[in-house]
């Protein structure tokens, strides 16, 4: 009785079939190990435990039609659908139903992806080398990934750098805020009017200190106290001032508009 | 004598109340390329080019760079500044001695809208073997973070930051590793759209850390970190390093809304007060 196996080992890009082996064969220059936990059907055919919960799980329909598969462990076994089918060469007695169709089956498929196992390698189409790029991709077929990416100069100094597949953006010069400098904010009471400075390592300002108003928004506090008028004021009037109601239509109520040259991070 | 006691403390009140002040925004040397060791000298290729990074706000006005090789007399040069980077750099014009022990010292740099910093004087060898390939990095090998929460002496206020801690992996160049800087690079985060660039250091030695703060908004939430080396000749490792991914909460503190840090000036008036009541109980002894 002849027995095919599929067996797909490390290195090869295919799934090669080869005659289920006795005990002292060897393959491929390797010695075939047959699992320890093997079941006998009918006295001459093999199959590993593992596979043979799998086929009857997974493809309980066709596990009669089977009649006999043996797997390998250290190898991967890869079954692929158009190889389930065994083929038997001589008339050996086997269990009811007996038909196993040649080729491939609708059950085939389900086999394939329900098994939970490493996908098999499909020979993908063959690499075609192009100028490395900054893409997270081995655009050369050298087997490394963006190397020799140069830094590109920034117009206010600093580079950007290849990382993880993108470049970076332009370095800042501070996070937030030149360390030291003054923006103006704004309080619900008193003044409507404060003062903020910005931390030693320039990532974030203090808390609003109320101070009185400038004369030139005197009118827009007594009229309409900390509102929308009054940061219109403070910008129109040369200050730096926080956004707080969001003039320049943005969405962002954190950042600084107005006169802030030598407040916000830049050159 | 008491009188003269009473005196000094409160001109040391009133002076150490302005110190905070002169404190902010004072630029300061936060790296130096190659730094200064406490057990043994670093050393760097004849072809380094020396560097010193300074914090944020550090202006350039040509200040000198004093190289003095050991034994001879020393060389005043001009270095060139990024303001971005923070980074003054300076390639001694006929290179380094092979053997030659140098000392460096790197000018203080006046703030934007501060007083200038202080001078940091850095020792060296130079080895014989020039840098002429890029380093070979691994990447980033592990990551934690901590709160830290200081008085900051600009707002004279309780400030919380995160500080991350990346162990760099191993890193390689001909040019030794004493002349490599780890570039930070964050690459996921609150805000961030493309890899941003938020530290450079010198490469620590092995088991050492490199300290990356964040502000209290930038770093809540997960954020990956990734980073290269660069030699002194600012050639980068290979881009393709895994970040490394870290998820941090926020920070338990919690900021009072009824009374906040004793401002300097405060603690003048509590130290003048003070003693002008010492003063009066020795004048009523003395009456």
């Amino acid at each position: 009785m002849l027995h095919w196996v599929s067996i797909l080992r490390p290195g090869l890009r295919s799934t090669e079939r080869h005659r289920c082996p006795t005990e002292k064969e060897t393959i491929c220059g390797e010695d075939f190990q047959i699992s320890r936990w093997r079941l006998s059907i009918g006295g001459d055919v093999q199959m590993s435990r593992a596979f043979l919960v799998r086929v009857i799980l997974l493809a309980w329909p066709l596990v009669f039609g089977l009649v006999g598969s043996c797997g390998r462990f250290p190898g991967i076994l890869a079954v692929e659908p158009e190889e389930v089918p065994v083929a038997t060469v001589d008339a050996a007695p086997v269990p009811e139903p007996i038909a196993v169709p040649p080729t491939r089956t609708d059950a085939a498929p389900d086999l394939m992806m329900m098994t939970p196992m490493p996908p098999a390698p499909v020979p993908g189409p063959t690499c075609m080398p192009v100028d490395e790029a900054c893409n997270g991709v081995d655009d050369d077929c050298d087997g490394a990934v963006d190397e020799g990416q140069s830094a590109i100069p920034c117009p206010d100094g600093g580079f950007r750098y290849c990382v993880d597949g993108r470049f970076s953006e332009c370095p800042r010069r501070c996070d937030l805020c030149v360390p030291g400098s003054e923006r103006v904010c704004f309080i619900p009471y008193c003044t409507y009017w404060g003062v903020q400075t910005c931390a030693a390592d320039g990532r974030s300002f203090g808390f609003c200190r109320e101070q009185r108003a400038p004369r030139e928004c005197d009118v827009a506090v007594k009229n309409n106290m900390r509102s929308r008028e009054l940061e219109q004021c403070c910008v129109d009037k040369g200050y730096c001032c926080l956004d707080e109601f969001d003039l320049d239509n943005d969405g962002d109520r954190r950042e600084s508009i107005g006169s802030c040259d030598g407040v916000s991070c830049g050159l | 004598m008491r009188a003269l006691t009473a005196v000094a403390a409160t001109l040391f009140a009133i002076l150490s109340a302005n110190r905070v002040d002169a404190d902010c925004d004072e630029p300061e040397i936060e790296s130096t390329i190659p730094l200064q060791y406490e057990s043994t000298l670093a050393t760097v290729p004849p072809n380094a080019t020396l560097s010193a990074r300074y914090s944020a706000s550090a202006v350039y006005e040509g200040e000198l760079i004093v190289l003095k090789p050991d034994g001879m007399p020393p060389l005043t040069l001009m270095g060139t500044f990024d303001a971005v980077e923070g980074l003054l750099k300076v390639l001694p014009p006929e290179g380094l001695s092979p053997g030659r022990i140098y000392r460096v010292t790197w000018p203080g740099l006046r703030g934007m809208t501060g007083p200038r910093g202080k001078n940091t004087v850095v020792d060296f060898n130079v080895s014989a073997t020039p840098d002429a390939s890029a380093p070979v990095f691994s990447g980033i090998a592990a990551l934690d973070w901590d709160w830290t929460r200081k008085t900051d002496p600009c707002t004279d206020e309780l400030l919380d930051r995160y500080t991350f801690l990346l162990t760099p992996g191993g890193a390689t160049d001909d040019g030794g590793v004493d002349a490599l800087a780890v570039l930070v690079f964050q690459t996921s985060g609150p805000g961030i759209a493309a890899p941003r660039l938020v530290h450079i250091a010198a490469m620590p030695r092995v088991g050492k850390t490199v300290k990356v703060p964040l502000g209290s908004m930038q770093g809540v939430g997960t954020l990956c970190f990734s980073a290269l080396v660069r030699d002194s000749q600012m050639r980068t490792s290979n881009a393709n390093t895994q970040p490394v991914c870290v998820a941090t909460t926020e920070a338990p503190y919690f900021v009072g809304c009824g009374y906040g840090p004793r401002s300097p000036k405060s603690t003048a008036l509590i130290w003048t007060g003070l003693v002008l009541v010492g003063l009066s109980r020795v004048r009523r002894r003395w009456v």
